[in-house]
């Protein structure tokens, strides 16, 4: 049944790749290699622009504009050929995460938690997915959490003012999770890491990868056949997107669908706060 | 190795982030077949390769032009946010962390490396187009340079 399910489906699937693509360094493999010959010697500075924050996002190419992300919160779309800026998307916090460009859409993550979708033309959004927790919470650490000490530990001031090291973080998870207010599930978010590529057997259709500190997330733009989770594979036995309650906003926009996470260890970075600078991978299937 | 690596013809570079070094191994097995040494400033900037270049980006505010065939650095593209970069550099043009760095408790590790991306460094990794090398800085700028 699989076979004829992908076949059904695939009438109704739009164009897919049919403008340019583009990711962090240069293609899904992440490998680096730019198909040009380069530049053997400098000649000169062609354009720059700057913005008010720091820019750690590697820029990405394709249709002949600049995409890139930079730490006072905006993703930015500039002509290649002048530096002119064509147009900016404001987020809720920095963005150190490399975009990814296919079918049209610019996907990135924001440090506000959320992975967007922003149309490649406009940098208007065509839909967004919240990952998780936003700065809020290394925040919250700092200050929210530890006011009442009834409820959080004095001794997450201590923690969060000193030192930090990874048995540190460890201990502030154990701490926090005894807090009434702390929601078990809203993790925070610290995928620093660049996803891999790989994609699932039995889908034809292009899917964005990327990492969070709750696990890697997978999605889809059509209806998934297929679920994975807890490192098996099962068929959906409906063709409907499986929609979750906290997934209303794509059920609402019907242009992506969640499929699978995979569960990581929490708090494996130190340091780094609730970061989301991975940037996602587009996947074409070969087949 | 904070920096993921470039692959290319089973050739694998990548750059180091405290010993400042561009390494070039055996994708097979993993024998080092050169390394140019960038004075132990940081490296977080993925390589880029393009025909015979490999470019990257440093915490010292330059762009870095590696020649593949003569495996020698080729040229540099050094950013206005340099300037910051004596007061940071010692005597032997490593970084100077101690100018930094006051102590190691966790607000002044933040401030300190503040501090340091002054110098304009590049965390960012180059993407090539064309004749185009786009890089991003911690100076707030996006470089476009040919």
């Amino acid at each position: 049944m699989r076979p004829l399910i992908a076949v059904s489906l695939l009438p109704l699937c739009p164009p897919v790749f049919a403008q340019q693509t583009g990711a962090f360094r240069s293609d899904a493999a992440h490998t680096g290699d730019y198909g040009s010959s380069g530049i053997a010697s400098f000649h000169k500075l062609k354009w720059q622009f700057h913005t008010a924050g720091q820019i750690l996002s590697s820029p990405v190419v394709a249709d002949g504009t600049v995409f890139f992300g930079s730490n006072d919160h905006y993703l930015r779309a500039l002509d290649l050929a002048t530096g002119a800026e064509k147009w900016k998307f404001k987020t809720g916090g920095r963005i150190p995460s490399s975009p990814a460009i296919a079918n049209g859409l610019v996907y990135f993550l924001s440090y506000d938690g959320n992975f967007y979708a922003v149309d490649e033309a406009s940098g208007k959004v065509k839909w967004k997915y919240a990952t998780g927790e936003s700065d809020g919470l290394q925040r919250s650490i700092c200050t929210e959490w530890s006011r009442p000490p009834r409820l959080c530990p004095i001794r997450l001031i201590f923690i969060c003012r000193r030192r930090l090291s990874p048995e540190d973080w460890f201990i502030l998870d154990r701490v926090i999770r005894t807090c009434t207010r702390w929601t078990p599930g809203a993790e925070r978010c610290n995928g620093n890491s660049e996803p891999a590529t790989s994609y699932i057997p039995l889908r034809r259709l292009p899917m964005a990868h990327f990492s969070s500190g709750v696990g890697i997330r997978i999605f889809t733009r059509w209806t998934p056949q297929m679920e994975r989770r807890n490192g098996v594979s099962k068929p959906v036995k409906t063709t409907k997107p499986i929609i979750k309650p906290e997934f209303k906003l794509h059920r609402q926009l019907l242009t992506a669908s969640f499929i699978w996470d995979a569960e990581t260890q929490i708090f494996t970075q130190s340091m780094q706060g609730p970061g989301k600078s991975s940037g996602p991978t587009i996947i074409k299937d070969p087949g | 190795v904070i920096a993921s690596a470039a692959v290319r013809d089973d050739r694998v570079y990548f750059a180091t982030s405290d010993t400042g070094l561009l390494n070039a191994v055996d994708g097979k097995t993993g024998a080092l077949l050169f390394s140019i040494d960038f004075n132990h400033w940081p490296m977080f900037s993925s390589p880029g390769i393009a025909g015979n270049m490999e470019y990257l980006g440093s915490h010292q505010g330059r762009l870095l032009a590696v020649d593949l065939a003569s495996q020698k650095l080729a040229w540099t593209f050094a950013e206005a946010a340099k300037k910051n970069g004596p007061s940071l550099t010692d005597s032997k043009g490593a970084p100077n962390y101690e100018a930094a760095f006051a102590d190691s408790f966790y607000d002044d590790v933040v401030s300190g490396i503040q501090k340091m991306f002054t110098v304009g460094a590049i965390l960012s990794s180059p993407a090539v187009s064309g004749d185009t090398i786009l890089f991003g800085s911690a100076d707030g700028n996006l470089y476009a340079i040919m």
